[in-house]
């Protein structure tokens, strides 16, 4: 069995359709190494931005992180909220001795919220970019096995055909046409099954950073909201 | 981007290359194919049957079959060929290493159905045991058969002796033990094929 010589002997439906297969595989790899490099360098980034992080006690040393809070998710959702963390201060000490200050206490802890939100919407850019081709994937998972599918019915009625136009169904006959036709499914299943472990991989790593930059977030908000009502710097 | 691209076609150019090689050097060689020499001769006229008797032949199991004298003749003929057959077995057994027969065949003006040939060949030859074989004989009997419709065999005789009466016997006993054909083409115009049949010993 020689792949190389069944592809240059069969049809030429079967010979597109191997083609197209042969795209979407190649296709589907190129994007299984983007995201291992991708996931990879998402991994090292934020372990090192969480390494430092710990590291800082209070708000105003948070903002020297400097390039930290920039090339990696966990940096540019901090820094998100630190930019709503300051415009919420500026309404306090604007007015500092205001008469109604316990008021603005009030709209201060309310607004504190803000700053969730700010982050969550930063969270939801961040994840979007680490989900990014994982629906070429899943097009990859469900289409492929079916355009193999449709080569090997299509090279089945073929050999059909064969039989009708020499009246014989003998073996010899009806064996080549259907061996030719089942290398499709072959190629559909070769392309779907990697192209399905890649993105079960993919989306159990989407879930877990989701989780785990929910938890910083609220690690995060609690810190701010805490420094925001007390006026601590 | 592009690199990830470059990188996935490399890889994959690596497993096609692998699996290249690895049929290279698995590679059993191909069983060979027997080649059958397919020659129209000339035909010499045979008694051609009416389609009516034709079927009557054909019915085996119908009670007509046992009214016509051809059938006894063959039947008769079968019963001869079983008993000398049990004997040439013995002797091929004993025989020196075999050589396989060469069949030729004539077939039938315009039948162009040389796969259909081929399969006809294939049964006949799995049937076609040569007493004479692995031993320097020069043997060659025609013997005529016409094809139904349906593939059925029949009118099965000598229409040209080698002489010696076991290898004529085995000659009609390839072809009255083969029995059923596959259908006739579709396309063949005719009720049914005659066939000239060469049974050649190999030298």
């Amino acid at each position: 069995m020689n792949i190389f010589k069944i592809f240059m002997e069969s049809s030429i439906t079967a010979q597109i359709i191997m083609i197209v297969l042969i795209i979407f595989s190649i296709w589907s790899w190129a994007i299984f190494f983007k995201k291992l490099f991708e996931f990879a360098r998402f991994k090292s980034r934020a372990r090192h931005f969480l390494s430092t992080y710990r590291l800082y006690n209070s708000i105003s040393e948070l903002n020297n992180l400097g390039h930290l809070l920039n090339n990696n998710a966990y940096g540019r959702i901090l820094r998100n909220g630190l930019e709503e963390f300051k415009k919420l201060r500026l309404i306090n000490i604007h007015n500092p001795n205001s008469p109604d200050a316990e008021k603005k206490e009030k709209t201060t802890a309310e607004l504190s919220d803000n700053i969730r939100l700010v982050m969550e919407r930063a969270k939801i850019s961040e994840l979007s970019e680490l989900e990014s081709s994982l629906p070429i994937l899943g097009t990859f998972v469900s289409v492929s096995p079916f355009l193999g599918l449709l080569g090997t019915v299509w090279g089945v009625m073929e050999a059909f055909f064969d039989i009708r136009a020499r009246g014989s169904a003998h073996i010899t006959i009806v064996a080549p046409g259907i061996s030719d036709a089942l290398i499709t499914t072959v190629y559909g299943l070769m392309v779907a099954i990697p192209a399905l472990i890649f993105y079960n991989i993919f989306r159990t790593r989407v879930n877990r950073h989701s989780g785990e930059i929910d938890r910083f977030i609220n690690e995060v908000f609690v810190r701010l909201r805490k420094a925001l009502i007390t006026g601590q710097q | 981007m592009n690199r990830f691209y470059f990188i996935s076609i490399f890889f994959h150019t690596v497993i096609i290359g692998s699996a290249l090689f690895i049929n290279r050097s698995n590679s059993r060689p191909l069983p060979e194919f027997k080649v059958y020499k397919v020659r129209l001769a000339p035909l010499p006229q045979p008694k051609i049957q009416n389609s009516r008797e034709a079927a009557e032949t054909i019915k085996k199991s119908s009670p007509k079959k046992e009214k016509s004298p051809p059938l006894k003749k063959s039947r008769k003929k079968k019963k001869r060929v079983k008993k000398k057959q049990k004997k040439v077995k013995e002797k091929v057994k004993a025989g020196l290493p075999d050589i396989k027969p060469r069949i030729m065949t004539g077939s039938g003006r315009g039948f162009t159905y040389s796969y259909y040939l081929n399969i006809m060949l294939n049964k006949i030859n799995y049937n076609w045991h040569n007493p004479y074989k692995g031993r320097d004989v020069g043997l060659k009997a025609v013997v005529y058969f016409e094809v139904s419709k349906d593939g059925t065999i029949y009118d099965v005789r000598i229409e040209e002796g080698s002489g010696d009466d076991l290898y004529n016997e085995m000659a009609i006993r390839a072809i009255t033990s083969t029995k059923k054909l596959p259908p006739l083409p579709r396309e063949f115009a005719n009720d049914y094929l005659k066939v000239h049949l060469e049974f050649l010993t190999a030298r």
